[in-house]
């Protein structure tokens, strides 16, 4: 999911020109909304919420499903695991597998919820500049000090993984295959203390870089465009959406 | 006028006891194009954070535009009116986007949204780089990253534009219009570089930085041109000058 970050800004979808403001807030109440529901036909129903909102991206598919496999593939095998691990009595044998009604339905919930929580990120997180979005973290009253840590961590990741790559290249040039040896451990060992200490000392240079510039213990960041009503009336949709699975779940 | 750098038996230590700048003095007047070479670990990079207040020398004078710069009060006015570029551009560029990494000095030195804008503008179009100025900064190539970097420093309009190895990872086109650039800025430069034709060609002076300290200082021609000098400080002629070289003291003669 992490690649889905700033690779698709240059696409023309709903998602993309809604204000970024807005748009964190629509799409978290309905991620909190997904979060609390009890009943799994309402989950159900907030996965096709979360399908909906990926799909109005505009995104093709193929690229979804590919950039969100580990993601997708770890919420499957939590809720197989779920399924075949949650009490409740027996009342299905597949061999040696006894999966119960309650183990079912559970793994179901928390599949539904969990996998449209990460649709509704993966859609928000796709259709945002990444640095708008932190700072309408920002305006929505999230810590600047937790705003300015993930943005720069943001950047330090590129910088980590630039690190790692030269290292595993200096490694390839001489040779070097990865074994579970004393030797292969020892080298590895070695060259994750090398990454780990280049990292800190590209984050005290870039520290340098910051105060050089001015910086006082703030990221301030230039106005963007203002919300208009199309904006709001995108957000409204998604507290109606909200709204209407809450009360569903009231009903059934 | 004020003097724009004066630096007098300036000492600087690291905390494992180097000592960096072993009693560094140069002054350097307004409008000045100084460059500074030496060997590496001659403390030339230890010099330029010393003068931008990151690194704080443990003895000597300095003063940068006329403000003491070992006194905590003025580091953030000699921040305003000096840039530092960095030697590794990714060390200087982390914010998600090139206009972000170019707004984010002005924004600190609290000016209006409408005037961040315009130096934004100005700044990415003196060096070039406004059609990427929407592009993710880590995703440049060297040469754009080494143009936004210095669109970052002029942005804040420094009187003194301070260039550490500002040709590293360029390709011969990208040096060219950096020569071009560096050529055409106003202000006081003072630049660190090991590629002595691009001093030739951006500097009017020269001063050689050796063990912390200037061993020569002089107009950039002759300086570059004496091959004593160059040769005792581990630095060679550019080849441009070969010709009119001073012959090497053979230990012989």
């Amino acid at each position: 999911m992490w690649s889905l970050i700033d690779h698709h800004l240059h696409v023309r979808s709903p998602l993309h020109d809604w204000h970024a403001t807005a748009k964190l807030f629509g799409l978290g109440t309905l991620v909190l909304t997904a979060a609390f529901l009890a009943d799994v036909r309402c989950a159900a129903a907030g996965l096709l919420v979360g399908v909906a909102a990926l799909l109005l991206t505009a995104l093709p598919v193929a690229v979804i499903l590919r950039r969100m496999r580990a993601v997708l593939g770890f919420i499957l095998v939590f809720t197989l695991l779920l399924a075949l691990t949650a009490d409740g009595g027996p009342t299905l044998r597949l061999g040696p597998l006894a999966v119960s009604g309650r183990a079912l339905t559970l793994a179901a919930l928390i599949g539904c919820k969990v996998t449209a929580i990460a649709l509704l990120a993966a859609a928000l997180v796709a259709s945002t500049p990444f640095a708008e979005l932190c700072h309408s973290l920002r305006r929505v009253g999230c810590p600047a000090r937790l705003v300015q840590i993930i943005l720069l961590t943001y950047r330090m990741n590129f910088a980590l993984a630039g690190e790692t790559e030269s290292v595993r290249y200096a490694l390839a040039a001489r040779n070097f295959r990865w074994r579970a040896t004393r030797r292969g451990l020892s080298t590895v060992g070695t060259v994750v203390g090398s990454v780990l200490v280049r990292s800190l000392d590209r984050a005290d240079r870039l520290y340098n870089a910051m105060l050089a510039r001015g910086y006082e213990g703030q990221i301030r960041r230039l106005p963007t465009r203002g919300g208009n009503w199309s904006d709001v009336a995108k957000t409204l949709v998604c507290v109606a959406i909200a709204a209407t699975l809450i009360a569903a779940e009231r009903l059934l | 006028m004020t003097t724009a750098i004066e630096a007098n038996r300036l000492r600087y230590a690291y905390r494992d006891g180097r000592e960096a700048l072993k009693g560094f003095s140069l002054t350097v007047e307004p409008g000045e194009s100084v460059g500074i070479i030496g060997p590496n670990g001659a403390g030339k990079t230890t010099l330029f954070l010393a003068l931008i207040g990151i690194y704080r020398p443990q003895s000597g004078m300095l003063r940068v535009c006329g403000r003491d710069a070992l006194d905590k009060r003025n580091l953030s006015e000699i921040r305003r009116r000096a840039g530092l570029v960095f030697q590794n551009t990714d060390d200087q560029l982390f914010s998600a986007s090139v206009r972000d990494d170019v707004s984010f000095g002005p924004l600190n030195l609290e000016l209006d949204a409408d005037e961040v804008r315009r130096r934004v503008d100005t700044a990415l179009q003196r060096v070039d780089a406004a059609p990427f100025a929407e592009r993710v900064s880590h995703h440049l190539s060297a040469g754009e990253k080494r143009r936004v970097a210095l669109a970052c420093v002029l942005a804040m309009e420094p009187e003194i534009l301070i260039l550490d190895e500002p040709t590293n990872d360029l390709d011969p086109r990208a040096r060219r219009e950096t020569i071009r650039l560096i050529r055409s800025l106003t202000q006081t430069k003072l630049i660190a570089s090991q590629d002595l034709e691009f001093i030739l060609e951006t500097c009017d002076r020269v001063a050689v930085l050796d063990e912390g300290r200037v061993v020569a200082d002089g107009p950039a021609r002759e300086l570059l041109a004496d091959r004593v000098i160059m040769e005792a400080h581990g630095l060679e002629v550019p080849p441009s000058l070969v010709a009119r070289a001073t012959p090497a003291t053979c230990p012989d003669d």
